[in-house]
């Protein structure tokens, strides 16, 4: 377990061009090629989501047919989920892992460059049904029998997309595992290992975990549609297999995309609290008893599909033990920041927004555990709050954390701190005033998935909200990108460590060289440059 | 005003401000509608009261943890000006770390035990339940009495007051979703088996829902009204009109 463990690539030199970057095995510059892709999806996914909000903004609206609705809330799903959430999360492993972990690159160079154009590839190729005819239209979900009904080929291009997709994250998951448990520097032992590294190793085990038995559904799925197969067909194959298979993926693929945003935050909250993070093994656990328990629920999907009673009961206790690991996170991220000295730069100030919102989207979880609620809610508008609480505040929140606070060692840059600032207020506001109403929405009746909602003038004002809501969100979302494209230039340079942070990839220059340290210091805990600095404090001192 | 009094206000005001901006602007929309629907059946009343308990533990563990999350985020601020040294370096505490396990498991095993309580109202069917079959296609519904009538109207059931209405659902095509929100919990009807719900609507009147699983491009029309009348109209309506 040495640095240089012979892993080490052939990189491009390390000056600009396209081709360098074209065909670059550099974890750092796929890294920002991974952040770079991920981010211009959510800008799609975003729009998107505005033509839906624009479209249900009056109970009649005529934005855009059914047909094209459904194409179109069935690609905000997917473009947020698969290009955007899970991806940007490999963004970041790749781009900061091998740094947290003082190695000179991922353990398979090469085969995290083909991640990476799997994943512009998949993409593309999801896409490019649109080309052919029409988009896919079965919802994010594409529950048989209708997705095998669905006319022309729309849903065969997003399930080839999806498979191509599915296989970038393995292959990039089995990267990320070999690389922490083979290539951490000397005296880092797992329990001196840096908490968003941790939450990164349970990611990959996740999405090995759950990611085939996705494609094993999608490959059943592709056959029905084409080749005359009957897996999911009602009359002699079974129409709930898929939605089990399905959500067997589908719910550790929410804490696939939690646990990185976990990680981020338990980077983030000691570093501006001056104080170590309070329960460093707790927090350790309950990333693991999390991605243990997330295999374990998948059911609360389906409660509507009328289960006998003793599985609904499993699958509600089930779900609601998730939420103690959950808990414990929390409190212990309060912990650290209890009688801390926080000074709010950006990363803080998303950090403490993000704990806040996934606090809502976590108690809104327990209406849909306890079932009898959920058969009220679930499929509702309430639903949608809910998720997007969740899997919304992790990409705007925890992920913007992460990159307020990461920023600086990409690019050698710090943001505009004053716009960072505004532009946290203007996502917090914007964020509630889509996603809030959506709860009263779904309690008063609105399911989702509909395009007009005639008889219910009712849920206008509601949606208006969401509506207006959803352009605040965009603002921010502008003034985040106006920042970091801008700050490239103008930005304040950053110096090795802006933040007096923690963990290691914050010893080596802003950007780092392309072998990444020329030396790394000794590890005694998980703090290694706080004992650096406290090192220097005790040798300043004896000298006197 | 002096640098650090500022900085202070600007703390307390930006969050104050941004939180309430939003609920105010929410709340209009939000006064009637932070429970389900009037329910008017056994099993929607049960369900609200279940709904009712989880709301009430919820919003006091926010206003719990939410207030301990901002009020350690404003009185641990960095005050600026003032030079101090790093705080203590607590490292946890494995009473607390327990204690916060613990009660949580608690106030669950609390909700369990009064979910499980509610349950037999929200699932079991009563005995002696009047039965109607209930298929549903792209994009209605088609409603059958046990003596193989339909109501006249499409897409509409109509039953008696205060007579438990036993539903046995099949789809002819895809999956729908039967949803009367006032008349209790959402059922699949799924296209290879039949599943079942039930209601008893305790107030005359007419109740509407709609599919609840997205079925295709005419979901958002596949709506659903159940219209209750008195026993005496219902006698009545099954002999002259219903066919």
């Amino acid at each position: 377990m040495t640095v240089t463990a012979g892993t080490a690539p052939t990189t491009p030199a390390s000056g600009g061009g396209l081709r360098s970057w074209l065909t670059t095995v550099d974890h750092k510059r796929i890294g920002i090629m991974y952040l770079a892709v991920s981010l211009f999806f959510f800008l799609v996914g975003g729009l998107m989501a505005l033509v839906i909000r624009l479209q249900l903004e009056t109970a009649s609206g005529t934005v855009v047919s059914p047909d094209r609705y459904d194409q179109i809330f069935t690609m905000h799903g997917t473009t947020m989920v698969f290009l955007f959430v899970v991806p940007v999360m490999a963004a970041f492993g790749n781009y900061i892992v091998p740094l947290q972990i003082g190695a000179r690159d991922m353990a398979f160079p090469k085969l995290n460059a083909a991640s990476l154009w799997l994943l512009v590839f998949g993409g593309l190729a999801m896409y490019s049904s649109f080309l052919f005819g029409n988009g896919p239209d079965a919802g994010w979900t594409s529950y048989p029998p209708l997705s095998e009904q669905s006319p022309g080929h729309g849903i065969d291009f997003w399930i080839v997309g999806l498979h191509i997709l599915s296989l970038s994250s393995i292959l990039g998951a089995i990267n990320f595992i070999v690389t922490i448990h083979n290539m951490r520097a000397p005296g880092m032992r797992l329990t001196r290992m840096p908490l968003f590294t941790w939450c990164i190793d349970f990611y990959s085990i996740m999405i090995l975990g759950a990611l085939p038995v996705l494609s094993g559904a999608l490959t059943m799925l592709l056959l029905d549609r084409n080749y005359g197969t009957h897996f999911f067909a009602a009359s002699n194959g079974n129409v709930l297999l898929y939605q089990h298979l399905f959500w067997f993926f589908g719910h550790p693929e929410v804490y696939v995309v939690a646990l990185p945003g976990f990680g981020m935050i338990s980077e983030i909250i000691p570093v501006f609290s001056r104080k170590p993070v309070f329960g460093y093994k707790a927090l350790v656990y309950s990333v693991a008893a999390i991605a243990f328990l997330g295999f374990l629920v998948w059911g609360h999907h389906m409660f509507a599909v009328n289960f006998a009673a003793p599985v609904a009961i499993w699958f509600m206790i089930s779900s609601l033990a998730i939420a103690v690991p959950t808990g414990v996170k929390i409190f212990n991220w309060i912990g650290t920041m209890w009688m801390g000295r926080i000074r709010y730069e950006p990363p803080m100030l998303f950090a403490v927004g993000f704990i806040l919102l996934f606090m809502i989207g976590g108690l809104s979880g327990i209406f849909l555990a306890v079932f009898p609620i959920d058969l009220q809610v679930t499929d509702s508008y309430f639903v949608v709050a809910h998720f997007h609480y969740v899997m919304g505040s992790i990409p705007v929140f925890a992920v913007m954390a992460g990159l307020h606070y990461w920023y600086p060692k990409m690019t050698g840059r710090m943001l505009d701190r004053a716009l960072a600032i505004k532009s946290f207020w203007v996502l917090f506001v914007g964020f509630n005033l889509t996603f809030f109403p959506m709860h009263a929405a779904g309690l008063s009746g609105m399911p989702r998935r509909i395009s007009t909602y005639t008889d219910h003038p009712g849920w206008e004002t509601m949606n208006q909200l969401s509506t207006l809501g959803s352009f605040v969100l965009s603002i921010g979302v502008l003034m985040i990108a106006y920042n970091c494209l801008r700050s490239l230039r103008y930005g304040r340079v950053a110096g090795n460590d802006p933040w007096r942070a923690n963990t290691l990839e914050w010893y080596t220059t802003s950007p780092p060289p392309a072998h990444n340290f020329d030396s790394v210091p000794p590890i005694r805990s998980e703090r290694p440059l706080y004992d650096l600095r406290t090192d220097a404090d005790v040798l300043a001192v004896s000298g006197d | 005003m002096t640098r650090p009094s500022r900085r202070r206000l600007r703390f307390l005001v930006a969050p104050v401000l941004g939180t309430l901006a939003s609920l105010l602007a929410a709340a209009p929309a939000l006064a009637d509608t932070a429970t389900l629907n009037d329910p008017n059946s056994p099993n929607a009343g049960a369900i609200d009261d279940i709904y009712r308990a989880v709301l009430g533990v919820t919003i006091t563990i926010f206003v719990l943890v939410g207030g301990w999350l901002v009020y350690s985020a404003i009185r641990f601020r960095e005050r600026p000006g003032a030079e101090y040294p790093d705080p203590p370096q607590v490292r946890g505490s494995t009473r607390l770390e327990i204690g916060w396990t613990i009660v949580p498991i608690l106030i669950l095993v609390g909700l369990c035990a009064f979910t499980f309580y509610k349950l037999p109202t929200v699932q079991d069917v009563p005995k002696n339940a009047y039965q109607v079959k209930v298929v549903a296609q792209q994009y209605g519904w088609t409603f059958t009495y046990p003596d193989g009538k339909h109501p006249v109207e499409p897409n509409t059931l109509v039953v008696p007051l205060s007579t438990p209405i036993h539903l046995s659902l099949t789809s002819k095509d895809v999956i729908h979703d039967f949803w009367v929100e006032q008349l209790g919990q959402k059922t699949d009807v799924l296209p290879d088996r039949v599943t079942h719900t039930w209601f008893r609507a305790d107030r005359i009147g007419t109740y509407t829902g709609q599919c609840a699983e997205f079925c295709g491009p005419g979901h958002s029309g596949m709506t659903i009204t159940v219209k209750v009348l008195s026993k005496t109209d219902f006698a009545s309506y099954l002999e002259d009109k219903a066919k």
